[in-house]
């Protein structure tokens, strides 16, 4: 079990740096999704723009995975592996990216493509679960926030997958669930210099996912609905929830 | 299923108490609702066993649980 890591505001500020360009990155891959072309171009794209802003792909550095990207089609809800597969029209797009920057990982993601109404809860419950990463609060008021918001829309929050803490490693402690799992006063309390990839993963129907093939990697849902993913990296500060992952500052 | 919810920081000994236990001032600057407290501390049970002895003015590196942030594991001695 490793400890919570806590990081001083100039490793928060590297990490800021890389979060920017990684925005910049994952939007500009967003408007790319068109139909007719593959997933492959896109990861390709992807892996392009992250060399030349002066990165590395935090996904080639997980063990067995040789991608820079993972992309979701449709009822995939996460660890899409990038291939030949061309995008349909109406197809729902998740593109997943992470970026390894002076020392740094930040990592986000963003869906699009599906139906606007399905999208907007799962902007919505991230935007609001971020808000909650202020000093003082627990992962538990992150996670009971992007349950609410995703159940009372009707959906279902994946409960297999969780959001982590994030930093020199891809994945750090703690995990944060997309759903309000144990006693609240056992939650972790959330303090400053901690930073968090918040991931929102949700489903048109039941909550359950399975893997797909034997490729070890990619999970769908089990009903083959579609699903949602949602993620920012966001700092925890003194002054309050920082988000990294965005374009303007 | 126990989230592990422990972080380090770095602190200086201020007043020795009986049962090994210590006050000590957190001297990092995150997190930052943390600078400057004082905390009751004890020391670690690998440091009882090596005889590890702390004096008032000695820096260490302090375990901290987020669940309780008033009290503190000594963990190591700093030079």
């Amino acid at each position: 079990m490793d400890k919570l890591t806590i990081k001083t505001p100039e490793e928060i500020e590297i990490m800021a740096e890389g979060g920017r360009k990684l925005a910049e990155i994952r939007d500009e891959i967003s408007r790319q999704v068109q139909p007719g072309i593959s997933t492959g171009q896109l990861d390709t794209m992807a892996e392009k723009m992250i060399i030349k802003a002066g990165g590395k792909p935090s996904f080639k550095m997980v063990p067995g995975y040789a991608w820079a990207t993972c992309i979701n089609l449709n009822e995939t809800v996460v660890h899409g592996i990038p291939g030949e597969e061309k995008i349909k029209k109406g197809d729902k797009v998740g593109i997943d990216v992470g970026m390894f920057y002076k020392g740094y990982h930040t990592d986000t993601s963003v869906t699009v493509g599906g139906p606007e109404k399905f999208l907007e809860v799962g902007r919505l419950a991230l935007k609001k679960a971020a808000e909650q990463a202020s000093p003082g609060k627990r992962i538990m008021d992150i996670s009971k926030m992007m349950q609410e918001t995703v159940e009372g829309a009707g959906y279902s929050v994946v409960r297999a997958l969780t959001g982590h803490g994030i930093g020199r490693k891809l994945h750090e402690e703690p995990a944060i669930p997309c759903f309000a799992v144990g006693k609240y006063e056992h939650s972790p309390f959330l303090v400053s210099g901690m930073v968090l990839a918040i991931e929102v993963m949700y489903n048109e129907g039941a909550a359950e996912v399975a893997y797909k093939n034997d490729d070890g990697w990619t999970i769908v849902t089990a009903d083959d609905k579609i699903s949602g993913l949602f993620e920012h990296t966001v700092a925890v500060t003194g002054d309050g929830p920082v988000v990294l992952t965005t374009v303007k500052k | 299923m126990s989230a592990p919810t422990v972080f380090e920081v770095e602190g200086v000994v201020l007043e020795n108490l009986p049962n090994t236990s210590f006050r000590v001032k957190v001297t990092s600057s995150l997190p930052d609702n943390l600078t400057d407290k004082i905390l009751l501390c004890h020391l670690a049970g690998r440091m009882r066993r090596n005889w590890v002895r702390l004096l008032p003015g000695d820096k260490v590196r302090l375990e901290i649980n987020s669940l309780d942030m008033s009290k503190g594991r000594v963990i190591y001695r700093l030079k």
